[in-house]
């Protein structure tokens, strides 16, 4: 696997985002070449920004985030892209979104902010308007590829702000897995990252997409991700979020072609003063659709995580099949888990529809077990909660990684 | 229970009847201080009730209508607050005899049958009628045990001390709109004490009724179970349809002391065009327990969501619910439990069935708080979805601050399978009845905790619902 650290051209370095016009916006649009879709979208987005108030979340904290003082990256450099670049001879595409303007602008502009709405919140408009990182994967018609591609996002500056967009593009029958990591050194002041994620699956693709928030403490994360299905599509996706100090993720898998398929796992560890949301939905659109979801939670510490998911069978579709599940164990007393496992649900035509929820710690007996045969308390609830994490973690396809996820969470116990 | 269905025949008439408006009393639409002082002089109350009325009307104009955020319903703004009447006094006094009850209003209850049934096996009854209570009695077996059932207007004059001490301290005036509202108009409603000790073992009934157009019921219960006493509440509503909204925002307060027993029974019936926005707490202290028993299937919108505090160590709760939503209901109904004492247990229990283009909400909540270890919650959620047409959200709030507790929350969605109903014709039943009997079978969990009378009541009004569901 080739690594390949990309560079864009340095331009003029934005000013906090406070002090921003939609001239500076657009001046240093200008002075990248950017294509004038791109600069009148920006200039759109930022108009939102400016125009809207923040929306009212009650279950994420933002009364210490500081949007204001923080300075919008000027270039691409927090991007990594790692992948086997022989591909290209098939057609793919992976590289930063940045490059990839120059050879495949209409295809970005045919794509991009489709799923993710720059007029959603402030915060998809600020992503709209300020993004420089962020990769492209397009894979053509019925091309397999085996091997993982990977992109990786770093912030290493204190009040730096970040807004990566990972579009992807496969076209019929193609399929691809692709891992987006999100990784900062702990103890920086501030950092904010406003990521969004754009999937779009062509008729009988296939995707397996990891999405790992591994975020040093002291960042924010306000995320956006969209999944949306061609005919018999499918796409096994992987949620797990471990950093960050506040995290705020509105993710959605759109089965809008009939026989589209999602399975859905997620894992979530809030330790310290976490703050961890994500609130994923099954949006079913069409007929003969499968979603399936299964969320697990581990709160240690003052950890507080919330699972705000939603099952939703829209009217006139039939034959969905679909279910939603999130677990959670608290590791200590001061810990907080909310779960809002919602069903709406239109259609009377369904398969199956269901929920389920549960919540607890770890059984005395199963401690006692383990300590019974000479393994330390420590050790014991160790291996207890990697078990009851084991089916989200033996789903990301890198060893590297399994391991490193692994190592990070034990440290969190 | 084929047999059953097939006996069962059903009169709507019988709630559907209006009667002509002869009061001696109605208040001109729309609220203000004025009309507050007029309720207040009128039923000679002492000042700090008036007051009380009058703090809460300022925190209701305060309050927003809740149709934006968390707990929002957007149906609510067809409400027009200016168009109902707040205070309606159909007679003079609260009848103790049956004889006493004047002509029109004691026809109304004949046809609903409520002096049948209170010969046969009720503790009391009392019937409200608009916005007073029009007949009150407490078998004499139980009053001379110390049992109160009183309308809770004559309970401020006959036991202020009581009413002072609980009035407001469960369900405050600035818990939500409805609640202040309540508190600034409320009239009618039922005052219960149970005393230490005392265990009341067959059901005190209140039944509520209302007649005019445009009309505010605002009834306020409040009932204190003493330390180790027993009782079971039932209540009914009904009304007559008109084509224009009326209001019923009740408040209902409950306080289960130490080892108490309760349990609070509704069947709600009321006509299509009502919004029935109602507050309902209960907080249970040590090893008491506490049960809603929660029955809707009348209403335009009903925005109901029955709550249980368990305060008190081994406190238990349990919400037992159904709903069914016919053409043009919303039943957004729910319960909440919340521990916040140790060892504490709960169940919610909710069922729903919408149809013809009816649409059913859950909204839940389970909560253990910090410090309440050892806690057990189980929330089963049932929703059946009968055509197309119709509707169903589930909609449940998970809030775990403890390692110490186990809760599990489980829920399903899904409309009649063809095989059931296959199976039921094959033996020769109709497919009208077969979906009838199916949707009685998936409602029995709640039909069973009701005293017989009411199942078979409950029992008929769904079949008639569901007739000329087949299509």
């Amino acid at each position: 696997m080739l690594a390949n650290n990309e560079q864009t051209n340095p331009s003029s370095a934005l000013s906090t985002v406070s002090a921003l016009s939609v001239d500076a916006l657009l001046e240093q649009s200008r002075a990248n070449g950017e294509p004038t879709w791109l600069q009148e979208r920006r200039a759109a987005a930022f108009e939102y920004y400016r125009g809207n108030e923040a929306p009212f979340w009650k279950r994420t904290d933002l009364s210490k985030l500081n949007l204001a003082d923080a300075v919008p990256a000027s270039d691409a450099s927090s991007t990594t892209v790692q992948w086997d670049e022989s591909l290209v001879a098939q057609g793919v595409v992976f590289t930063t979104l940045k490059r990839a303007l120059g050879s495949h602008s209409d295809l970005i502009a045919k794509y991009f902010g489709e799923a993710v709405k720059y007029d959603a919140t402030i915060y998809n408009a600020l992503h709209a308007a300020l993004w420089q990182d962020g990769v492209l994967l397009y894979v053509p018609k019925n091309v397999v590829i085996e091997q993982p591609l990977h992109v990786i996002y770093t912030l290493s500056a204190a009040r730096s702000l970040i807004a990566p967009h990972t579009l992807v593009i496969l076209e019929q029958g193609a399929s691809a897995t692709l891992i987006e990591e999100f990784i900062s050194p702990d103890g920086l002041e501030q950092p904010i990252a406003l990521p969004a994620a754009e999937v779009f699956l062509g008729d009988a693709a296939q995707l397996r997409f990891c999405s790992l928030q591994q975020w040093g403490r002291g960042v924010y994360h306000i995320g956006a991700q969209r999944v949306i299905f061609g005919r018999d599509a499918s796409c096994d996706w992987l949620s797990v979020a471990l950093g960050a100090k506040v995290q705020h993720i509105d993710a959605e898998a759109r089965l809008g072609s009939d026989g589209a398929r999602v399975n859905w796992l997620g894992a979530t560890f809030a330790n310290e003063e976490q703050h961890l949301l994500i609130a994923p939905w099954l949006r079913h659109a069409a007929n003969s659709t499968d979603g399936y979801m299964e969320f697990r939670t581990v709160v240690n510490d003052k950890g507080y995580s919330v699972f705000d998911g939603m099952v939703r069978i829209e009217e006139d579709t039939h034959g969905t099949i679909s279910r939603l599940e999130e677990h959670a164990v608290h590791l200590s007393r001061e810990s907080r888990n909310d779960s809002i496992p919602g069903l709406m649900i239109d259609s009377n035509d369904i398969a199956r529809a269901g929920h389920a929820s549960t919540s607890g710690r770890i059984e005395d007996e199963q401690l006692f077990y383990m300590q019974a045969r000479g393994i330390p308390k420590d050790e014991a609830t160790r291996m207890i909660v990697i078990g009851f994490l084991e089916s989200v973690i033996s789903a990301i396809p890198v060893e590297e990684l399994r391991e490193r996820l692994v190592q990070a969470i034990e440290e969190k116990i | 229970m084929a047999t059953q269905a097939a006996t069962l025949e059903f009169d709507y008439s019988k709630y559907g009847f209006r009667d002509e408006e002869r009061y001696t009393f109605k208040s001109g639409k729309g609220l203000s201080e004025e009309v507050i002082r007029e309720i207040s002089a009128m039923k000679g109350e002492p000042e700090w009730m008036l007051k009380r009325r009058l703090q809460a009307y300022k925190i209701f104009l305060e309050k927003p209508l809740p149709v934006k955020g968390t707990w929002a319903n957007e149906e609510l703004a067809e409400l027009d607050f200016d168009a109902i009447h707040y205070y309606v006094r159909p007679g003079e006094k609260v009848g103790k005899s049956w004889d006493d009850v004047p002509e029109n209003i004691k026809n109304t209850f004949e046809r609903l049958g409520i002096p049948e049934a209170e010969r046969k096996f009720l503790a009391g009854v009392g019937a409200q009628y608009e916005s007073e209570v029009v007949y009150h009695s407490l078998r004499e077996e139980w009053e001379k045990l110390g049992v109160i059932f009183l309308d809770t207007d004559t309970a401020v004059k006959e036991q202020p001390e009581l009413v002072k001490k609980y009035f407001g301290t469960i369900v405050p005036a600035a818990d939500n709109k409805f609640a202040a509202l309540n508190t600034a108009v409320w009239s009618g409603g039922s005052f219960i004490y149970v005393p230490k000790g005392v265990k009341v073992d067959i059901p005190l009934q209140a039944y509520f009724r209302i007649n005019a157009e445009n009309m505010g019921q605002f009834e306020r219960t409040l009932i204190i179970v003493d330390e180790g006493a027993e009782a079971h509440y039932i209540e009914g509503c009904t009304a007559p349809m008109y084509s224009t909204n009326s209001l019923h925002s009740a408040v209902v307060e409950i306080i289960v002391h130490k080892g108490g027993k309760f349990r609070y029974t509704t069947i709600q019936n009321w006509a299509n065009n009502i919004f029935n926005l109602v507050t309902k707490r209960a907080v249970a202290y040590e090893d008491a327990q506490m049960e809603w028993v929660d029955g809707n299937i009348g209403s335009r919108l009903t925005m109901k969501y029955p709550s249980i505090y368990l305060m008190g160590k081994g406190a238990r709760g349990e919400i037992l619910s159904v709903a069914y939503a016919g053409e043009g209901q919303h039943q957004d109904a729910g319960g909440k439990v919340i521990h916040a004492a140790p060892y504490t247990t709960s169940r919610i229990t909710n069922k729903s069935v919408s149809k013809g283009g009816g649409k059913t909400t859950y909204r839940g909540l389970a909560k253990i708080a910090s410090g309440a270890y050892g806690c057990k919650i189980n929330v089963n959620c049932d929703a059946l979805i009968l055509d197309d047409k119709s509707a169903s959200d589930t909609i449940p709030y998970i809030e775990v601050e403890e390692d110490d507790a186990t809760l599990a929350h489980e829920a399903t969605v899904g409309r009649i399978g063809e095989e059931q109903l296959f199976y039921l014709r094959s033996r020769g039943i109709p497919e009208a009845e077969a979906l009838s009997m199916i949707v009685l079978g998936f409602m029995e969990p709640f039909t069973r905790e009701l005293p017989m009378e009411y199942a078979v009541e409950l029992n008929r009004l769904i079949q008639l619902e569901m007739e000329g569901s087949v299509g």
